[in-house]
């Protein structure tokens, strides 16, 4: 980590990193909480391999697996995988769900969490692992930024600052499409085509299979997974103080200004092409300092 | 007999005098000190649990800095139009300032506060350097016991006051300094600092522009080098380059603000363009030419210890303000 390759060997002005990190061989050994690997399935499209490509260089490379589920092969991005599908807006659904039947095809033993994203996407991995913790990986489990709408009682979760589904919500979903063929249960909501809205269709399907949709904000009850730019997250109500969408239809209540975002926050989303690097440098690169005393200092590490 | 009496009486009162100022001084040092302490307490807001950003404390702050004050002023250049900026830099970084101003062309609502500068020049960008002179004239005769390093910004630079106490922690404020992102330029050769990312000034850097180099801007009298201005005249050109060139002839230093490992603090673009400098437009072209160091590829290009950051426009200044103090990230203490 960054922190520790600033230690500096002047004893008179030691520098110390506030948590200095043991030497672990693999990424889940150092954030090991429970052993638990997250696969991270990236959305990307022939025309935007290079965020793909940015995505691998910045917060991509802490997961422990990297795929990006795409519809072509590509030399210069070999974890592409080719899809089946026709690579619109409007296909969104069938993507995922070919994704997600690929996953659990050749991946399922791969990981114990499996987080979607697109590709302009921002996740911070280690507060991720420290969300996750808290869960159990053996259930049925679906996380995001959670929207309410008639037809999911417990809600659904937005695609775009992507979500996390644990093996088992992954093994019901694919089983179950794969016995009915087109129909879940008669006469039910959850269709399985390949147009509309991505999202809201995986959200009634998981509810019908009985897989949890968790809360996944922090312990003050602050979202964690932002779905919408950070500018407008933190000043949407003055950018937009008729309607809003976020404010309208956000399953939990959306608190305004800096409030809106936990200090835990796992993603960000609409960070496009080079501003991944930006914010990997701003979260990753940047520090500050700060003078305190020694008997502070002791306190922090105690 | 006597004269010694009085002589181990005269000494004795000497040893008596000496020790008094000795305990005066003590004390005074004493309450100095702790009243330093206690400043630096403003620091130590510290959440105390494992999960952090990566915040880098230093410990026991160096002697010297303890029995020096180190105040900034931070002076943001600001117009009408963009009044909503200086009020988003009064809520995010510009409350880490020992002193706060704005310069603008008018006061309104956003901003009743805002310094107006005589303006015997039109608020466009053409006159920046005549804003810039009544700025510094301004600072001189109501500001220069306010702090002792000045710091000009726009408004739309973010900055990182923490690290500029760090940075200046460096350097003499009694010295003729100023401090940013040099450029290099034929006709300076010191170089000079970027007006974009923000420069410091020290209190004898404004005292010598005001005194020794504006009279020769505007005053009518002539001096021994008879038909040469010590520095540019009137309100036009680059503000950035004619402050220092004036400042090189003034013998105020152009100092090195980079980091340890050469990496730039003061940031002139933004940080996409500085970190993907290999993107072929003009400003990064621009800087790759004129850049008075060696600029680093890649995120090299950028100081941990960054100091400033330029065109942070509107409302993206809280963005920062979260992604850098906000944001935390939760790493496993293994120490438990």
């Amino acid at each position: 980590m960054i922190s520790q390759q600033i230690i500096d060997e002047d004893l008179t002005r030691a520098i110390v990193p506030v948590s200095p990190l043991q030497q672990v061989s693999s990424l889940s050994e150092k954030f090991n909480f429970k052993g638990d690997r997250i696969l991270c399935w990236v959305i990307t499209s022939p025309k935007t391999h290079s965020r793909a490509q940015l995505i691998k260089q910045t917060w991509g490379r802490r997961c422990d697996k990297l795929l990006f589920m795409s519809s072509i092969q590509d030399d210069t991005l070999p974890e592409a995988i080719p899809l089946p599908v026709n690579d619109t807006y409007a296909n969104l659904r069938g993507k995922t769900q070919e994704a997600l039947k690929y996953l659990y095809r050749h991946h399922l033993d791969d990981a114990d969490w499996f987080y979607k994203a697109d590709d302009d996407t921002y996740a911070v991995m280690e507060n991720m692992r420290h969300l996750l913790s808290s869960f159990n990986a053996s259930m049925p489990l679906h996380l995001g930024f959670k929207y309410e709408h008639p037809k999911v009682r417990h809600g659904f979760m937005s695609g775009g600052s992507g979500y996390v589904l644990t093996k088992e919500a992954i093994r019901r979903f694919v089983e179950k499409s794969q016995q009915s063929k087109g129909n879940f249960t008669s006469g039910k909501q959850c269709v399985l085509d390949h147009e509309g809205p991505e999202d809201l269709n995986l959200g009634i399907c998981l509810e019908e299979l009985n897989v949890t949709a968790g809360d996944s904000r922090d312990e003050n009850k602050v979202e964690r997974f932002l779905p919408w730019s950070l500018e407008d997250m933190i000043c949407g109500h003055l950018k937009n103080p008729g309607f809003w969408y976020l404010r309208e239809f956000s399953y939990f209540p959306l608190k305004q200004d800096m409030d809106c975002c936990s200090p835990y926050a796992v993603a960000f989303h609409y960070v496009k092409d080079y501003q991944l690097k930006v914010y990997e440098y701003l979260i990753y690169g940047l520090h500050v300092v700060m003078y305190t005393t020694s008997e502070q200092l002791n306190t922090i590490y105690s | 007999m006597n004269s010694i009496k009085r002589y181990v009486q005269y000494s004795k009162l000497n040893l008596c005098i000496v020790l008094s100022k000795g305990i005066l001084i003590g004390f005074v040092l004493g309450t100095l000190t702790i009243h330093l302490f206690a400043s630096s307490s403003q620091y130590m807001s510290i959440k105390n649990d494992l999960s952090q950003h990566p915040i880098v404390y230093q410990t026991d702050e160096p002697i010297h800095l303890k029995t020096k004050r180190s105040r900034i002023l931070c002076w943001i250049t600001t117009s009408p139009k963009t009044h909503l900026r200086a009020q988003l830099i009064k809520d995010t970084w510009g409350r880490r300032c020992d002193k706060l101003l704005f310069m603008s062309s008018t006061q309104d609502d956003t901003l009743p506060d805002a310094i107006v500068l005589p303006s015997t020049v039109n608020d466009t960008y053409e006159n920046l350097w005549g804003k810039t002179q009544e700025a510094l004239k301004y600072l001189y005769l109501h500001h220069l016991d306010d702090a002792e390093w000045f710091y000009k910004a726009d408004d739309d630079t973010y900055a990182i006051i923490e690290n500029m106490r760090y940075l200046l922690s460096e350097f003499d404020a009694s010295s003729a300094l100023h401090l940013g992102f040099k450029y290099k330029n034929p006709g300076v050769q010191q170089g000079f600092m970027s007006g974009g990312s923000g420069y410091v000034l020290t209190k004898e850097a404004i005292a010598r522009f005001v005194k020794i180099g504006l009279p020769k801007l505007n005053s009518s009298n002539i001096s021994e080098n008879a038909n040469v201005d010590l520095c540019v005249s009137g309100s036009k050109g680059l503000e950035d380059l004619n402050l220092g060139s004036c400042l090189e002839i003034l013998n105020v230093t152009a100092g090195d603000s980079r980091d340890d490992n050469k990496k730039e603090r003061f940031l002139p673009l933004s940080l996409e363009n500085m970190i993907c400098g290999h993107l072929n437009n003009t400003d990064n072209n621009f800087l790759q030419q004129w850049a008075f160091y060696p600029l680093k590829p890649g995120i090299d290009c950028c100081s941990p210890y960054a100091v400033s950051f330029h065109y942070v426009e509107d409302y993206e200044l809280k963005v920062y303000e979260y992604l850098i103090y906000g944001l935390r990230l939760y790493e496993r203490n293994t120490k438990s």
